[in-house]
């Protein structure tokens, strides 16, 4: 399966969600359902939570690339939240998260949506906890920001995507 | 005795080296990200707060550029370590949500680790200064142990190793942890050359930058000015002026406020880190970079060997230099160190590269210092060794780590430290 073959389904699948929960493609709020717990709902089981996913798609409908770039960021601040329970697992995430980063800025040209993602991704005592937890794993640890073209940065090349 | 058979074995050694350094193949530009060598090593330090620590690195590399003056700048984050003082977070954005059940949780988690942005209620706002204020102080306060700044300092002395001059850029609390890490790396018999190293503080709330290096605190940064009031310390005086955004009412946040584009703080900091870059000298390490370098420190005993088991079983020490992969291209035999190990971009392989030290020659216990450094991060662990076993401790050094070496759906290598 290409890429965009890929993400034109995961496009479907998010839209079919958004109409059955009655909230339509703009609504990026989280539900109580989708709050409960830590890992939240990620029905289509991409490694990101609904929710999240529903804010990417709803804020930047027309970049393709932006929205690829912070999928793959959100990805990665889920696992921290949801795969992590040793400083050994942090240090295995954290490249991943610094390369989704990297990813995201050259992608966007702009860390601010990185900012948001973060803030979004925390927004229940819950995951403000597991954040903190990992970034507990971090103190004291030195990683290296990965540099170079974004295709070698983003899971999906830029490149390949429409807009 | 044995310390003479010793040095003789290395000098014959070294005219091999010599010849096999001068036929490595050139390093390859198809995956720069893994096999660029690096001229400047520029290292933020995040300050209370960890997650902006990423965007506040990103944006720095993003403003510096890739390279500066035709030299390659490579950027890095040290987690600060903030002993346990941020702890109850989360009990605290579970209150102020209940007490502000209006705000939405995203502004709120922003607010207090982050930015204060506008539209969050007056008392909210001066509730969440005031925490921070705190938090600094609270933190400011520990003392930071050889424990805290290990990964940090071993980080460092390896990139002198490779001939790279540092650039300390802490924010905030931030400060504290460069001045001790500043502090512990250009004192004692194994210093290295200050000028090879340089702070560059943002919002300050120390007293002093170590080494005499340049700062800026805003005069609209209402945490730094409110703890210099509450304090009564000694903070540095505020040196610049960056305009509040609506991203930010405190004025201290690190991309809100002092790398946020729009503002006067971002292009003043970038011309005034390019001018301490450019004052920076090289220290003289001769030791190589490549994808996975590892760097052996130890103290006043004379020899500890660093030994390396490539994937393909190839034992790389001081009696076997040149490895399939990378090569050992200094060996130390009169204490301190360093050892080093390097390997070729073009012979990287997948697989596992075991670690290890021998303690060969020595009168009383040692503490080696390892540093294993790959493009994904950094790990430094210190070895206590009891006994000098010459010799026949080449066969089974102590190990003290394993990079494994994978390459994920894009073809790019993953390194994994553990």
């Amino acid at each position: 399966m290409t890429n965009e073959v890929r993400i034109i389904l995961i496009t479907a699948v998010l839209i079919i969600i958004s109409a059955c929960s009655g909230g339509g493609a703009t609504n990026n709020s989280s539900s109580g359902a989708e709050n409960a717990t830590v890992a939240g709902i990620d029905a289509n089981n991409d490694g990101v939570r609904d929710d999240v996913q529903r804010y990417i798609y709803a804020t930047y409908p027309n970049s393709a690339k932006s929205r690829s770039a912070l999928t793959q960021y959100a990805k990665g601040v889920q696992a921290s939240f949801v795969n992590v329970s040793t400083a050994r697992q942090a240090v295995v995430v954290e490249p991943q998260l610094l390369r989704a980063g990297a990813c995201v800025t050259a992608t966007m040209g702009s860390t601010s949506a990185i900012t948001e993602i973060d803030a979004r991704m925390a927004n229940t005592p819950a995951r403000v906890n597991a954040r903190s937890t990992y970034e507990g794993y971090l103190e004291g640890k030195v990683f290296t920001i990965p540099a170079g073209d974004p295709a070698t940065l983003c899971d999906v090349n830029p490149a390949s995507l429409p807009n | 005795m044995n310390i003479w058979i010793r040095k003789i074995q290395k000098a014959v050694m070294l005219l091999t080296v010599f010849a096999s350094v001068i036929s490595v193949p050139a390093v390859s530009s198809a995956a720069i990200s893994t096999c660029a060598t690096a001229n400047y090593s520029l290292i933020y330090i995040n300050g209370i707060w960890t997650t902006d620590a990423r965007p506040a690195a990103l944006e720095l590399q993003r403003a510096i550029g890739a390279t500066y003056n035709g030299q390659t700048v490579k950027v890095s984050i040290a987690y600060n370590k903030t002993h346990g003082k941020t702890a109850d977070l989360a009990d605290v954005f579970r209150q102020k949500l209940s007490e502000y059940p209006g705000v939405a949780a995203e502004l709120l988690i922003k607010a207090l680790t982050s930015g204060i942005s506008t539209g969050l209620p007056d008392p909210l706002v001066d509730f969440i200064r005031s925490y921070n204020i705190g938090k600094i102080r609270e933190t400011g306060s520990v003392a930071y142990n050889d424990d805290d700044l290990r990964d940090i300092v071993g980080f460092i002395r390896g990139s002198i190793t490779e001939n790279q001059k540092i650039l300390l850029v802490p924010h905030s609390q931030g400060n504290m942890y460069a001045n001790s890490a500043y502090s512990a790396l250009t004192s004692g018999a194994d210093a290295i050359p200050s000028a090879s190293i340089k702070i560059f503080g943002i919002a300050s709330p120390a007293s002093y930058v170590a080494g005499s290096g340049d700062y800026i605190t805003s005069t609209n940064d209402l945490v730094i000015n409110g703890l210099r009031a509450a304090s009564g310390l000694p903070v540095l005086p505020a040196n610049f002026t960056v305009s509040i955004t609506s991203d930010d009412l405190s004025g201290h946040g690190i991309t809100e406020i002092y790398l946020n584009p729009n503002r006067e703080g971002r292009a003043e900091i970038i011309a005034r880190i390019k001018n301490v870059l450019s004052s920076l000298l090289e220290p003289g390490g001769q030791g190589g970079q490549g994808p996975i370098t590892v760097t052996l420190s130890w103290g006043a005993q004379p020899d500890v060997d660093l030994h390396v088991f490539e994937p393909d079983g190839t034992h790389v020490y001081y009696l076997n230099k040149q490895g399939t992969v990378g090569m050992l291209d200094l060996d130390i035999t009169n204490s301190f160190g360093p050892e080093h190990y390097f390997t070729s971009c073009d012979t990287l392989q997948q697989g596992s590269y075991r670690v290890g030290v021998n303690y060969f020659y020595g009168i009383s216990p040692e503490v080696a210092t390892v540093t294993i450094t790959t493009p994904q991060g950094s790990v430094t662990r210190n070895v206590q060794l009891n006994v000098a076993l010459g010799t026949s401790g080449n066969s089974s050094p102590v190990m003290v780590g394993t990079v494994v070496v994978t390459r994920n759906s894009n073809g790019n290598y993953d390194f994994q430290i553990i």
